[in-house]
This record gives structure tokens, sequence and C-alpha cells, in this order.
């Protein structure tokens, strides 16, 4: 009894459908020549299905870029600021070979280095913001600890400056700093 | 050859949208982080602008009015409200963040604190607007902005892969450090800055205070192209060389003087000069041409008197608006001590939201006849209109989205 009426209902249903299709077809075919005089009904139907689709649209490129960027996950937010403070330790070694060659001048040494390590500062508080699992905790405490020294040092030649013959060996040790930050 | 030396007026609009403070970060940070794979949206926002640029040229040749003044005029005052309070906004943290700017090239080169050089900074700005004309400005900051160029030198001297560059503006990809929510983020960016409504009102303005006629309409086409044309040139190189010399070295530019060291790659030390000299010189001639977008904005919109060559009590309350925003804007920076990219990245993420509020107008007013008689838009240019619209209603509804998750 059930389906037979389930298939009666639906079949009802159908053809309700196809009458309203019909109609509204007819109806639009009566005044498509003129846009602006349109029954009420079908521009009501209209506007809120449009409605309906924006809110569609918007949802899903929330969920979408909520989705590539891997906004939740540890992992890509860490490996994005392990990326950031790695090459503030490049961009700091960069200035101090040019300084070494002289191709760079004293003040522009000391203030870059200075931003370098004002940035790295920053850096280190939102790589320290995260919560990491079990099994990332050691990682970000080492990669924490050589930023930090990295950044120490990069504030010391903001500070006082450096002498060109001075530059290499500190260049070298950071990119050792560089290289901790890396490996697990 | 008269009317064609009001290229300067182009160039200057240009320099504001291209090579200023925002700009030069973002364009350094698409070309260290996905190498050429952003070179499209810098064409595609050229195009746009060059377009918006050539319409309100030709509206303010065509009449005697800027753009905000007809804004009021055809769509009434409350409407024409909206987008100016928007824009205020806007045009305030973008003016801020170009003194912040060009104090900040002066840091580099002395050592000093940028702060200190905020206060020097506003106060010569306010007075080359004060004193000086406006064909001092404009030809002034044009010519001195050409040292921008120095970027297209460096990306030769660098040996940039041309091939592979022209083919990535055509297939760009997407491959480089980073998610696709940043590098849409980073187009997004680039749009903003390309396109922000004060250069439309500037330029507009611009063009009323040269006294354009009906005989500008060919010139400003060509004042358009050039004019944009540099811009995106200087923008396009310094995308190049943050490319080719920094990326290979893992080096982002998240900093503004990360930026620079392309510049050092090429030339030296000399590259520290030019570099200090391209942010100062385009910073200042940026905040001079936001500050006097925003004045003559308000102006026209509220009809009151404008006119940079006037002296200041014929136009009173021009002068007040521009005097106040400096010395607030200066205030901001050296007090607060907020850093100029930060700020510049909000304000070109706000620029990008409120921009289908500035640029859906235009339709109507293009095709208006009592503005612009025989020279209303063809279809090209009523195509490239609505693409524009559409660009900016997305831009502004994943604009603030993209920059939360963009920026991590």
């Amino acid at each position: 009894m059930t389906p037979r009426m389930n298939r009666r209902s639906a079949e009802t249903l159908g053809i309700k459908d196809k009458l309203w299709s019909a109609r509204a077809r007819q109806t639009r075919r009566m005044f498509s020549s003129s846009w602006t005089v349109r029954p009420r009904y079908i521009h009501n139907i209209e506007m809120a299905s449009r409605r309906r689709g924006i809110r569609k649209f918007l949802f899903l490129l929330l969920i979408t870029s909520l989705t590539t960027s891997g906004c939740g996950g540890y992992q890509s937010q860490a490996e994005k600021y392990l990326t950031e403070a790695s090459s503030q330790i490049a961009a700091v070694v960069y200035v101090l070979e040019r300084r070494w060659s002289g191709a760079v001048t004293d003040p522009f040494t000391r203030s870059s280095l200075w931003e370098y390590a004002t940035a790295m500062q920053t850096t280190g508080e939102s790589l320290r913001s995260l919560d990491p699992p079990f099994s990332a905790i050691k990682r970000r405490a080492s990669a924490l600890k050589a930023l930090s020294r990295a950044q120490r040092l990069a504030q010391a030649v903001g500070r006082k400056g450096i002498e060109p013959n001075k530059t290499r060996k500190l260049a070298r040790r950071l990119r050792g700093l560089q290289k901790e930050l890396k490996t697990p | 050859v008269k009317n064609y030396l009001s290229i300067a007026l182009g160039i200057l609009t240009a320099v504001g949208g291209y090579v200023d403070v925002g700009a030069i970060a973002t364009a350094g940070e698409a070309g260290s982080k996905f190498g050429f794979g952003l070179l499209w949206a810098m064409v595609l926002g050229t195009i746009c602008i060059i377009f918006l640029i050539e319409m309100v040229g030709r509206l303010s040749a065509m009449g005697d009015k800027a753009y905000a003044d007809i804004l009021r005029e055809k769509f009434g005052f409350k409407f024409a409200l909206l987008p100016s309070c928007a824009d205020a906004i806007a045009t305030f943290l973008i003016m801020a963040a170009k003194i912040g700017g060009a104090s900040f090239a002066l840091y580099l080169i002395t050592g000093i604190s940028f702060q200190v050089w905020t206060v020097a900074v506003g106060l010569a700005l306010w007075l080359l607007l004060w004193r000086g004309s406006f064909s001092l400005i404009e030809t002034g900051t044009s010519l001195l902005g050409l040292v921008a160029l120095c970027f297209l030198v460096a990306a030769f001297v660098l040996g940039t892969p041309w091939n592979k560059a022209t083919t990535e503006i055509v297939l760009p990809s997407m491959v480089g450090r980073g998610g696709p929510a940043e590098y849409f983020n980073i187009a997004a960016g680039i749009f903003g800055a390309v396109i922000s409504p004060y250069l439309l009102y500037f330029y507009s303005s611009g063009g009323q205070e040269e006294g354009w006629t009906r005989r500008m309409v060919r010139t400003n086409r060509v004042i358009a192209v050039v004019g944009m044309g540099f811009g995106a040139v200087a923008a396009i190189s310094i995308v190049l060389v943050c490319a080719v010399a920094l990326q290979p070295l893992g080096i982002q530019v998240d900093q503004l003087q990360t930026a620079g060291l392309g510049l050092v790659a090429a030339f030296g030390i000399w590259g520290v000069y030019l570099f200090a000299a391209t942010l100062f010189v385009c910073c200042f001639g940026a905040a001079a041409e936001s500050v006097l977008g925003f004045s003559f904005e308000v102006t026209q919109i509220m009809g009151w008197k404008y006119n940079v060559n006037k002296k200041p009590r014929d136009s009173a309350i021009f002068n007040l608006i521009f005097s106040l925003y400096i010395i607030v804007g200066s205030l901001l920076v050296a007090l607060a001590g907020i850093d100029p990219l930060e700020l510049t990245i909000f304000a070109t993420g706000f620029t990008a939201f409120m921009l289908p509020v500035v640029v859906g107008p235009f339709l109507a007013v293009m095709n208006d006849p009592m503005y612009l008689k025989d020279q209303t838009n063809g279809w090209v240019s009523n195509i490239a209109v609505l693409l524009i619209i559409m660009l900016a209603f997305i831009l502004s509804i994943t604009s603030i989205p993209l920059m939360i998750v963009g920026e991590g």
C-alpha cells in the first residue's frame, strides 16, 4: 500500500511540477518582451533563489579558503613560520656578506638587522603561540632556541654595528642556526 | 607638444598606485615567493586602471566638473557620501603609510629612527602643498619618480629569463613558497594597490586643475597608457628582480628593506642609495597625491572651493583638510610607531573591500551624454567597466577572508 501510495504521490507531485514549470514558462514567454512588467510571484521566487545561490557561494568560498590554507593544522602553520624565520636569517646573512664585500653601508646594515631582529621576535612569538602535538614539542623548542639566538645576534649588530672583517664569522654562525631551524 | 607634457600627471598618478610602500612590498613578496607566477595580476590590474583612468580623464576633459563632483550631482549627496567616508578611512591609512615609507628610506640611509624622520617628512609635505603649485608637485615628483626605473635596469643586469617571464604572464603557475590562499591574497593586494580609488579622484581633479578641454580627449588616452605603463613597468621590474635575485636564496620580502637587496645584488653599494631614493621619492610623491586626492574629493562632494594653485586664503577649507590630514597622519606614525608596511597591507585590504562602491557608478556616469556629450562610452569600454565591476565585487567579497587566512 505504502509504496504504491508513495509512487502515486510522487507521480502527482511530478505532474504538479511539470504543470508549474509549464505555467511559469508560459508566463515568462508572455512577458518576455518587457522585463520590467513581470508577475510579482516569479520575481520573488527568482530573488529568493538568487539569494540562496549567493549564500551558498559565500559559504563555499569561506570553506575553500579555510581548507586550502590549512588554517587549523599545526603542521602547516608551524611550517609557514619556520619558512619565514629561515628567510629572515637568510636575509641577515646576505646583508652581512655584502657588508664584508663593501656592497652595503654601515647604517643600512644596522637598520636592516635591527628590523630583521624585530621581525624574528614577532615570528618567534607566533610560533610560540601555536599548540603543538606531543611529537612536535621537541622540534619546536629547538627551532625557538635557534631563532632566539639568531635574533639576539642580529639585534646586537643592529644596536652597535659591526666591523666588516667580523661579518663573515657571524654570517657562518647564523647559517648554522638556519640549518638548526630546519632540521627536525 | 604642450598637451603631451601633461604626461607628468599620468606618471605621478601611476607612482601612487605602483611604486609606493605597499606596492613595492607586494611586488617584492610576489616575486620572492612565487617567482613570475603573479605577473598576470600586474598586467590585468594595469589594463583595468588604464581603462578607468582614461574614462575619468575623458570626463574631466568634456566638462568642468571632476568625478566626485559629478557623483554628488547625479546620485545625490547621500550616495556620494558613502564612498567618500570609506575612502576617507582608506586614504588616511594609505597616506600615513606613505609618510612612514618615505621616513623609512631616510632611516635606511642614516640609521636614525624612522619615527624621528616622520616629523620632518610630514613638515616637508605640508610645505610643498601649502606653497607649491600643482605643476611643481606633478612635474617634480614625476621627474624624480623616474628613478624607479632602476629596477628595470637591475632586471637586465641580473639576466632575467624574459621568455619564461612572458610565458608565465599567459600561463601562470602557482608554484612557490606559500599556499593558494597566500597566492590569491597577494594577487588581491596587487589589485587593491593598483586600482586605488583615490587615483581616480586625483587624476580627474588634476585634469580640472590643468584646465583640460575637449582637445585633451585623445591626448588623455596617451597619458593614461604611458603613465600607467610606466608604473606597470616599474612594478613588474620589482617582481622580476626579487624573483631572480632573492627567490633562489630562500629570501622572502616580508620586510621593506628586503626588496632593496635585489638592487644591491645588481648594483652593489649604489643599490642601497637607489633603493632609498626610489622609496623616498615615490612614497613622498604618493603621499602628496593621496592627500590631495582626498582633499579634492571632500571639497567636491561638499560643494566647497578647491584649488592647489590658489592662495591658501582663497580655498581655506581645502588647505585646512590636507593640513589636518598630514598632521594627524604623521603623528600616528611618529607617536604610535606603527609599521608602515602593516598599515599599508590593512589599507590595501580595505580599499579592495570598498572598490565596488567607487567603480559601480562608472557605468551610469560614463554613458550620460549630459556630461560626456558625444564622447560617451563605446561597447568596448562598457564591457571593460562591467568586467572591472565584477572583479571589484569578487575582490570585495574575498579580500577580508583572504587577508585573515593569507596572513595566517
